[in-house]
């Protein structure tokens, strides 16, 4: 028996507990419940948990552990595995992996971070609700190479049915609260020990931005990103691109768009990047349905052919008349160019007497891989504005 | 360079016993006494007595002026503060600044309330004062003195004679000297030279060297231990440091009949600026890859072509292994996880860079997007170069693992089949990092 083959199997529900002598001790052989025994009562290994990770992902290059923990993340009585990872080899440690186990099956969300070597303080419980949040150490600039800082923010994801989302806007009190003080007692102490350098700008983005999740000025370091904009050197238009785009108003776009065209190329390249993390950055979202009409059915990696997705309306959104078809992508990441064709006519999938829109997208070209435990939508309405739409899934291979 | 010891001239009642009191010490200690004599009238004294260990430093108003005079003060040659080489009011100070530490010391201030005697601790600035008629308190071991008048009294103050006693102590190297990785292609230091002294005849100098470093975040420990000898007849011992730097705290023990220690020193081993020339050279004759200088790039990104860079570690600014942002976790030209080779070794750095790459990054891309081709019947082959773009998307910190995040994605053409594009959407800062590498080549 494969690795690959077993995994597919315990995806398939024909087996619960791995031969010893094949695997060893591994996470898979042991109970998921909070109920002692159980899985987090064993002692494992980061090379372990690594090993595990890379099976039940069928990751194409080794996965190395930072720091894991079994807990029950979303107080469901079952334990989820969270582990900072690196997929570079080079330990970079840029995602968080979280690992449920559904039935028979490993679901698992990939949540993109920066350079998280320990989990302490990485999740808890902001609402008291039992359930934890995540706290995600958060690119704000792009990585410039060793010489230049990188401006970091603190978002906070939380459980929307079985997946983590970002739900920074929903904890405006915390940032208040416990990220604004430390922010600003940073930023100024730079201010006075080391002014005029990019530390004080960097601490100044994080600041900005904290600022703007907090609700307390949704448009915080604007008019510091239009000076850099205009600024001599390159570093600073660089910063300003990501600063604007993470801002997204209209003023703030009317600039980004305008580093596009810098004579600096380098500012063009990282401008095209924040331009393109627009999507990510700024969204509505919307409802969708995958394989509507018929019994959840795992997406197999094997299969050829398409796979349907209905975009649910509301009694405030038509998706038929409102979605710009041509700008549907679907897969794994969300920006997959899958799409194969939609009924544009429209179609009631699920019985509320509203006319969903429902695309057909290419399986393969949707790129999705062992273990993924949702899938995306991406796309903009015909009046410009970015859409997106994830659900649950099971991936097998077969 | 161990003080002559000279005396020719007579000099105040508590110098002469300082001065018997140092010759009757069991040790092989020398008495240097400095009394001015042979110079000119008019001479501004500064190194003039620098073989001896000293150095004079007055700081009258202008600039130096502590020079020699003769005429109204007794004796032949002084050292007063006047511009004129006439004896003056003496409002200021005259530093004498030892090269290693002493353990008695004296003057004779001419025309003053007589004499001032004490010595100062290691790292310590004393002042020795004059002018209020008393002598001044035993002060502790100290290279540096600073004879000044407390109060002015309106009358003149020329120093007649100086006199201290050096103790065991470091002669070489100096405290808080910086050693760069000079020799051997920027990896090792020059032979750095240890004595200490004085020494009894028969006794032997028993030194640790301890390197310790770190990056500012505490990543990357290690230490280096040295143990040497030196004695009277091998007075001096040279160490390299080769592929390592850092803080070396240096101690030398005197063993014999009188065993002591002498003040610790600290040095520190620190990088260099390596040709631009040199690294080139080095990361394209060691990748030879469809782009041949596909590395020179990737530093450029990671490092700004700099395994060393001027930053302040252990409180000293100097050419430290360039750090990743986050405190060192990754280090030097390629950035990588941060080890002693690759901090200290730019030659190693860039080998184990170059070898990632190549052994890691391009079978995967290979992979990765032999995957993406079988999803996609039809898709083409990525040329060469177009792989190498995959693999250093791969490299940066935008590399992310799924196959819909690589630099290329597919497709559809007009035709109805599939090609390869720039996956913007899918990677932006990936893509982003993999344009500037490749639009930086040298």
């Amino acid at each position: 028996m494969s690795v690959r083959h077993f995994v597919s199997t315990i995806a398939l529900g024909l087996s619960l507990f791995t031969p010893f002598a094949v695997f060893g001790q591994t996470p898979q052989s042991y109970s998921w419940s909070d109920t002692p025994p159980n899985v987090a009562s064993t002692t494992w290994t980061t090379q372990q948990i690594g090993t595990f990770l890379t099976t039940i992902t069928g990751a194409l290059a080794p996965i190395t552990v930072a720091d894991f923990t079994f807990a029950d993340l979303d107080a469901d009585g079952q334990l989820e595995l969270l582990a900072s990872v690196d997929f570079s080899g080079r330990q970079l440690f840029n995602t968080f992996v979280i690992v449920r186990r559904q039935s028979n099956n490993f679901e698992v969300q990939q949540i993109e971070t920066l350079g998280v070597q320990t989990l302490q303080g990485t999740y808890a419980d902001l609402k008291g609700d039992g359930r934890e949040e995540l706290l995600v150490p958060t690119a704000l600039t792009p990585y410039l190479g060793a010489a230049t800082p990188q401006a970091t923010w603190t978002a906070i994801y939380g459980w929307n049915g079985l997946l983590l989302v970002d739900a920074s806007s929903q904890f405006t009190a915390y940032y208040q609260s416990m990220i604004l003080p430390s922010l600003l007692q940073a930023l100024t102490h730079l201010q006075a020990t080391s002014p005029g350098t990019i530390q004080v700008d960097i601490a100044q983005i994080q600041y900005d931005k904290a600022l703007r999740i907090s609700g307390q000025n949704p448009t915080a370091g604007l008019s510091l990103a239009l000076s850099w904009a205009s600024a001599g050197d390159s570093t600073h238009r660089i910063l300003a691109a990501a600063v604007l785009a993470d801002i997204g108003t209209a003023a703030a776009l009317t600039a980004l768009h305008g580093l596009a065209t810098d004579p600096d190329p380098d500012v063009v390249i990282y401008t095209q990047a924040a331009v393109q993390s627009l999507a990510a950055l700024h969204f509505t979202s919307v409802q969708i349905l995958i394989k509507p009409g018929s019994a959840p059915s795992p997406i197999s990696l094997s299969a050829h052919g398409s796979i349907p997705v209905a975009i649910l309306s509301t009694s405030k959104f038509n998706a038929p008349t409102s979605v710009q078809i041509s700008s549907l992508t679907f897969g794994s990441t969300g920006t997959e160019k899958s799409l194969l064709i939609c009924n544009s006519n429209g179609q009631d999938v699920n019985g509320d007497g509203i006319l969903d829109l429902v695309c057909h997208f290419d399986s393969q070209a949707a790129s999705f891989q062992l273990g993924d435990a949702s899938a995306t939508l991406r796309g903009q309405l015909k009046d410009g504005t970015n859409i997106a739409g994830r659900a649950t899934i099971v991936v097998v291979s077969d | 360079m161990l003080p002559k010891m000279r005396s020719n001239r007579p000099v105040g009642a508590i110098a002469v016993l300082l001065f018997l009191l140092g010759l009757g010490t069991p040790r092989a200690k020398c008495q240097t006494t400095i009394n001015f004599g042979g110079l000119p009238d008019g001479t501004l004294v500064t190194s003039q007595y620098q073989n001896l260990g000293v150095i004079f430093l007055s700081s009258e108003a202008g600039g130096p002026q502590a020079r020699i005079t003769g005429g109204a003060i007794p004796g032949p040659d002084y050292l007063c503060p006047g511009p004129t080489g006439a004896s003056d009011q003496f409002n200021g100070s005259i530093t004498l600044t030892f090269s290693s530490p002493v353990v008695a010391f004296s003057s004779s201030i001419a025309d003053g309330p007589t004499t001032l005697t004490g010595y100062a601790a290691n790292g310590q600035t004393q002042t020795v004062s004059y002018g209020g008629g008393s002598p001044h308190a035993a002060l502790n071991l100290n290279p540096s003195f600073v004879i000044t008048q407390a109060v002015f009294t309106g009358t003149f103050y020329c120093v007649d004679f100086v006199s201290f006693t050096g103790g065991f102590a470091i002669i070489m190297p100096t405290d808080n000297a910086k050693f760069s990785l000079t020799d051997s292609t920027y990896t090792a230091t020059s032979p750095i030279t240890f004595q200490a002294g004085p020494i009894a005849a028969s006794a032997t100098v028993q030194w640790t060297a301890q390197l310790n470093y770190a990056t500012s975040g505490g990543r990357g420990s290690f230490q280096d231990l040295r143990n040497f000898t030196t004695d009277s007849t091998t007075t001096t011992h040279n160490e390299t440091y080769t592929s390592i730097g850092g803080k070396v705290t240096i101690q030398a023990k005197e063993n014999g009949s009188n065993p002591q220690s002498a003040p610790p020193i600290t040095i520190y081993v620190v990088g260099i600026g390596i040709p631009d020339a040199d690294i080139t050279m080095r990361l394209v004759n060691l990748y030879g890859g469809a782009t041949p200088n596909l590395m020179t790039g990737i530093a450029v990104r990671e490092s700004s072509y700099r395994q060393f860079i001027t930053r302040s570690l252990f409180s000293v600014s100097a050419l430290w292994p360039t750090e990743s942002p986050d405190g060192g976790s990754h280090i030097g030209l390629m950035q990588m996880p941060t080890t002693q080779a690759d901090a200290w070794d730019w030659t190693a750095n860039t080998a184990d860079g170059t070898h990632f790459f190549l052994s890691a990054k391009v079978p995967l891309a290979q992979h990765l997007t032999s995957l993406i081709i079988k999803g996609h019947p039809g898709l083409r082959q990525l040329t060469a170069v177009e792989l190498e773009h995959v693999a250093v998307c791969l490299y940066g910190a935008g590399a992310l693992p799924k196959l819909s995040q690589q630099y290329y994605a597919p497709v559809k053409t007009a035709s109805g089949g599939w090609d390869w594009a720039v996956n913007s959407s899918g990677n932006p800062q990936g893509v982003a990092y993999t344009n500037y590498v490749f639009g930086h080549l040298r």
